[in-house]
């Protein structure tokens, strides 16, 4: 009897385990109000990310975005109305994805990054969709782009320090290394809860749906 | 001695008298006592891998589901947990700590159990495991920067489990030092 005295031990265990684990999943699973979005995985990114939202509200919408390209600025609205209408059941991280091919959308993202250091990052993002044709088609994109942190009312000689900072760049390199590791390719590109959004294009009514869907409501 | 063998056989007959064992007090040789040592310390280290386990299907479980992980001191697991090294392919990392948590476990309880081919296989499981820790630590303060309870708590174990067997492999008797036969 004793032989088999380990084999019994290591059988129990296993079963009890077993039983434990599926226990907690269920557990886990059971409580829809109470769960919290999750992001993709992937490199961590720049921190602390810039989030708009609670960083436990049960859908965690997370965009890499250009501030040159279009689709990023059609994109833009659309967000804004989703973050309106949902609420604090919706928080919106916003990554930096400059894409090589545009010329201006580095300088872009410095400014938004270097506003951000004052805590100004949302408003400087705003304002960089909103007058995107403004800096766009200015002389001078950085002149341009410090109008446009002025208007905000920003430490002005602190912002163009930072544009150029050590801070600024890591930060972007950070964002840059998520946006390898999750092998993206084009701008934006869209996490809802760790899922990549893949319906084109992205309108209000999908993306409704999607964050629906995440939310577990059933049109 | 039978009288027709050659003496060159008589010779290789000849064998040392064994030593006489030593003899406590209580009437317990002392290779009886080492042996009762370390049954104990397998079966400390079969219940230090079962506190592994419970601790790998905690996380596991947490990655299946997507919810948050209740950090007690670090602040960083959220930044561990989601990061692309949680997870080889689609299967979680933890899991697959749970698996290896479970396999020390087993053969913890079969070697404390007397099963001799059980101790080196554990001495290789616990050796790769605490490989992958080192590894894991290194993400975690050189990749990362961040850093998650359970994760230094699964380190922290798999560190012990691994000076376990080592003690009791390199002060064990000759016999627990052989290979799977």
């Amino acid at each position: 009897m004793k032989r088999y005295l380990p084999y019994a031990i290591i059988i129990a265990v296993f079963l009890i385990s077993t039983v434990a684990g599926v226990e907690l999943y269920q557990s886990n699973q059971d409580q829809p109000s109470a769960r919290t979005g999750k992001l993709a995985f992937g490199m961590p990114g720049a921190a602390p990310p810039h989030v708009r939202g609670p960083a436990k509200a049960p859908v965690l919408l997370e965009e890499f975005g250009d501030f040159e390209c279009v689709p990023c600025s059609l994109f833009y609205p659309i967000l804004k109305k989703a973050k309106t209408d949902y609420g604090d059941r919706l928080s919106v991280t916003f990554r930096e994805y400059p894409l090589t091919k545009h010329t201006k959308a580095p300088e872009a993202a410095r400014a938004a990054e270097a506003a951000g250091l004052q805590g100004r990052f949302w408003e400087m993002h705003d304002s960089l969709y909103e007058n995107r044709l403004v800096w766009l088609n200015a002389s001078s994109t950085r002149a341009a782009l410090i109008e446009l942190a002025a208007k905000l009312g920003l430490d002005m000689e602190r912002f163009q320090k930072d544009m150029d900072s050590e801070e600024v760049t890591k930060r972007l390199a950070a964002d840059r290394d998520r946006v390898g590791s999750l092998e993206l390719d084009r701008t934006p590109s869209v996490f809802i809860n760790g899922d990549r959004m893949t319906m084109r294009p992205i309108t209000d009514e999908n993306l409704h749906a999607a964050i629906d869907a995440a939310l577990g409501n059933k049109k | 001695m039978r009288p027709s063998t050659p003496l060159w056989e008589i010779k290789n007959e000849i064998v040392k008298a064994p030593e006489p064992p030593v003899v406590d007090p209580n009437g317990k040789s002392a290779p009886t006592r080492r042996r009762r040592l370390e049954s104990s310390l397998y079966i400390l280290a079969a219940l230090i891998a079962l506190v592994g386990l419970g601790d790998s299907i905690y996380l596991t479980v947490h990655h299946l589901t997507g919810k948050d992980v209740d950090c007690l001191a670090s602040g960083g697991c959220e930044t561990v947990l989601t990061s692309a090294y949680a997870a080889v392919g689609k299967v979680p990392l933890a899991g697959i700590g749970a698996t290896a948590y479970f396999s020390a476990f087993s053969l913890a309880t079969l070697a404390g159990f007397g099963r001799r081919w059980a101790r080196s296989l554990l001495l290789w499981l616990v050796g790769g495991m605490l490989g992958v820790t080192g590894w894991l630590l290194y993400l975690q303060a050189f990749v990362l920067h961040a850093f998650c309870d359970f994760c230094l708590l699964s380190a922290a174990l798999t560190t012990t489990l691994f000076a376990i067997v080592l003690a009791i492999f390199f002060t064990g008797t000759r016999a627990t030092r052989r290979l799977p036969q």
